[in-house]
């Protein structure tokens, strides 16, 4: 698994104390996930595959994404890592969600990429995604596609 | 004040002696067989062939400052991100979309053919040069700009491309004049493009 980006361990830690403090919950407890903020880059004609970036906020004890689905194409949870100045690209089995924490999927971060689209995605579009946790089942979002040259950083 | 400020330059002497450690090292070990770059020589002429099909020559880069980045159209994020940005930067810096070209090179021209690079000509709302190649004229190019690449195998027996995500910034001379690294700050990257275009 990729290292959490340091931004998203401070909210996860911000998080981790106030949700601790709140509710004594434990890692071993049921964990809570909302999925929040998810949105896409638009593609152009000819472009087959998108990114989709969202925010998975635990509340609750650890869990872990198993599988990713949308019906536009072949969706797959990816990690992009950059050092010594190359960027690599590789697909993750699954993707720990500690408890209390908050895992951000961002631009050059981990995302899940849709590929094999068989037409563009315009902007405002939606991509429909499931994403299935090995605690929390199955979850639903729809992450809106924003320009391509409006999106990022 | 005047403390604040020779903290300043002792700290951007040590962004450009770490930036010049960069460049200068040996390029990556990959390469190793390729001809190695010697000093801050980036660049130089080149054939590639652009999104009309048609033979693309270096020499219609030269009279105005290009910024130039490496990457694959399979890319879903690190590649439309850095060109959005590069876009998005040359708007930011108010002199017009003809300040500067945006040069994109595909290092994967076994499916990036012209109509494939062309779809990233128009997709980031300003203009960008889109270039692709025989593997051959690819290899030349990466070695000119002291690029590394690799096709890595994924299951299914598709392929990702690990690449330099590194933007090379050249003057309106084509002299090598900066680089532009995907995790820095907008403003040191608006100054280079400053510094290019002045």
């Amino acid at each position: 698994m990729a290292l959490p980006h340091f931004s998203m361990m401070k909210r996860g830690l911000a998080l981790a104390a106030f949700v601790l403090l709140a509710s004594c919950n434990g890692p071993g407890g049921p964990p809570a996930i909302a999925l929040e903020d998810g949105w896409a880059r638009a593609t152009s004609a000819g472009q087959t595959s998108s990114a989709v970036y969202l925010t998975i906020a635990n509340r609750g004890g650890e869990d872990r994404l198993v599988s990713v689905s949308s019906p536009l194409g072949e969706a797959s949870i990816h990690s992009t890592t950059i050092e010594d100045g190359v960027m690599r690209m590789r697909p993750l089995e699954t993707l720990e969600i500690p408890a209390n924490f908050v895992v951000e999927l961002e631009p050059h971060g981990t995302h899940i990429m849709v590929a094999g689209l068989d037409s563009p995605v315009e902007a405002g579009e939606m991509i429909p995604l499931t994403l299935d946790f090995e605690r929390s089942g199955e979850r639903q979002i729809s992450a809106r596609a924003r320009p391509a040259h409006g999106a990022g950083m | 004040m005047r403390q604040v400020r020779l903290v300043l330059w002792i700290l951007t002497a040590l962004a450009l002696a770490g930036f010049a450690f960069l460049l200068l090292r040996p390029p990556y070990q990959g390469n190793s067989a390729s001809t190695q770059i010697t000093g801050a020589s980036f660049g130089g002429p080149f054939t590639l062939v652009g999104s009309d099909k048609k033979p693309f020559s270096s020499s219609r880069l030269a009279g105005k400052p290009y910024a130039i980045f490496f990457g694959f159209t399979h890319c879903p994020d690190v590649c439309p991100t850095t060109l959005a940005r590069l876009v998005k930067l040359r708007k930011e810096l108010g002199k017009g979309e003809d300040s500067f070209n945006i040069v994109f090179v595909s290092v994967d021209p076994e499916r990036d053919g012209p109509e494939q690079v062309a779809t990233y000509e128009t997709a980031f709302g300003g203009p960008v040069i889109a270039l692709t190649g025989s593997p051959a004229q690819v290899d030349r190019v990466k070695k000119q700009y002291g690029i590394f690449s690799q096709q890595v195998p994924l299951e299914g027996g598709s392929y990702t491309v690990d690449h330099t995500a590194t933007a090379l910034l050249f003057d309106r001379q084509s002299e090598f004049v900066a680089t532009i690294s995907p995790v820095e700050q907008d403003a040191p990257v608006l100054d280079k493009l400053e510094r290019i275009t002045s």
